[in-house]
């Protein structure tokens, strides 16, 4: 499996969602996402995870902008996701740009069956694009990486889990520009389907990366940092020892008594 | 090849010709195709496959706000300094030179080559060097 380590020059925002609690800092550009309903931690691909709590309708948010809006232009979202359950009815919203009825513009969802759903809306609601990674490919307690991208000169878009082939359908309607809040783990201004587990090192790219560049955020499932993207050399070691030195004493001492001898016998021979 | 400390950079910094509080210490870039000599290369003369690139400036940057720290936990001496940043760099490095400059290349000590372990390109975004949280380089037993 190549790869290749993606320039940055397309990246909009990369949260490694280390922080234990509170304010989720974009570790790339200004998205920082506010806490909802205290999202809390555990350890997933690169340090802490988010823990998602669905019970608690948590969830992670940001205002809109014009870094998080896409309208008509390649974008493309990874994220590493470890489902605590999968949904019994409706859904569980992973990644969701959308308020109510009317102002829907992007959404990634886990269904019923198990399955991740890409889905486009036009016009906020009216005609939409769903692709789907089929039933059962998301499990409850098992880690996946997930890609999800809008090409817009194909007009396409696709999903694709743990860094294989991509699922693909044509798309008739291109993605709204509405105004609507940002979310990971939930949707709507008023929290709506949440989603129930962990999430680590997401990311947003206005553009689309190759396969390797894909596998090389995959990294043979232990994924990337973000400090990934620069040199982070370990500390240089030079050792510093004493060199052991040669001790005179037994010299000295024989010379001295050599000395002392020495006298001794001149004095004698002199008196003699 | 591995980061490594030039001998004669070892000498310097215990006869004190290397003061790397005072002196002007300078963080260079090299591509694949510099090959260190911990034996032979003493100077930064003797550097070749420096880097080229925007903003990149031959000779590097020099390290700011560097600091010192014994640390008794691991028992050694500990140099550190703010990571070096090329801001909207267009360029692929492999490895840094951490040298004394003296503004003369044939007199410029060879301190340190810090291997990146690969290759690390970009083209229009910052280049930067994180340092270890320990520091650049540590004196220990």
């Amino acid at each position: 499996m190549a790869e290749v380590r993606p320039g940055k020059t397309n990246l909009e925002a990369w949260w490694e969602l280390n922080e234990e609690s509170g304010t989720r800092v974009d570790a790339h550009g200004s998205n920082d996402l506010a806490d909802n309903n205290t999202v809390l931690y555990d350890t997933l691909v690169k340090g802490n995870a988010a823990d998602f709590e669905k019970g608690n309708s948590e969830s992670l948010s940001i205002a809109d902008n014009a870094s998080l809006s896409v309208a008509d232009v390649d974008f493309m979202f990874t994220t590493w996701l470890k489902p605590e359950s999968i949904p019994g009815a409706d859904q569980d919203m992973i990644i969701a740009k959308g308020g109510g009825v009317g102002t829907r513009e992007y959404q990634a969802y886990i269904t019923t069956t198990g399955s991740l759903a890409w889905v486009i809306y036009s016009s906020g609601e009216a005609g939409n694009t769903v692709v789907n990674s089929g039933a059962g490919t998301i499990i409850a307690g098992t880690k996946v990486f997930v890609v999800i991208k809008y090409d817009a000169g194909a007009s396409e878009l696709s999903v694709s889990l743990d860094a294989g082939s991509f699922t693909t359908a044509g798309s008739a309607v291109t993605p709204y520009d509405g105004s609507s809040i940002f979310r990971l783990g939930g949707r709507y201004a008023a929290i709506d389907s949440p989603y129930d587990g962990l999430m680590d090192e997401t990311n947003f790219w206005k553009g689309i990366l190759t396969q390797d560049e894909i596998n090389w955020l995959y990294n043979s499932g232990d994924g990337r940092a973000y400090s990934d993207f620069h040199p982070t050399p370990s500390i240089i070691a030079g050792v510093i020892a004493v060199i052991d030195p040669e001790i005179g004493t037994y010299d000295t001492r024989f010379k001295m008594r050599a000395r002392k001898r020495d006298t001794a016998l001149t004095a004698r021979v002199r008196n003699e | 090849m591995a980061s490594l400390i030039y001998n004669i950079g070892k000498k310097e910094i215990l006869s004190g010709e290397i003061d790397l509080t005072n002196d002007t210490i300078k963080c260079a870039m090299v591509t694949s195709s510099y090959t260190p000599n911990k034996d032979t290369h003493e100077h930064f003369d003797d550097i070749d496959n420096e880097v080229v690139g925007s903003p990149y400036v031959a000779g590097g940057s020099e390290l700011a706000n560097k600091a010192f720290n014994a640390d008794n936990t691991n028992d050694r001496g500990e140099f550190d300094a703010d990571d070096v940043t090329w801001a909207v760099a267009t360029l692929t490095a492999r490895a840094a030179i951490i040298y004394k400059d003296t503004g003369t290349p044939a007199t410029s000590t060879l301190i340190a080559y810090v291997d990146f372990g690969d290759d690390y390109s970009t083209t229009g975004e910052d280049f930067t060097i994180e340092w270890d949280s320990e520091g650049v380089l540590y004196l220990g037993e």
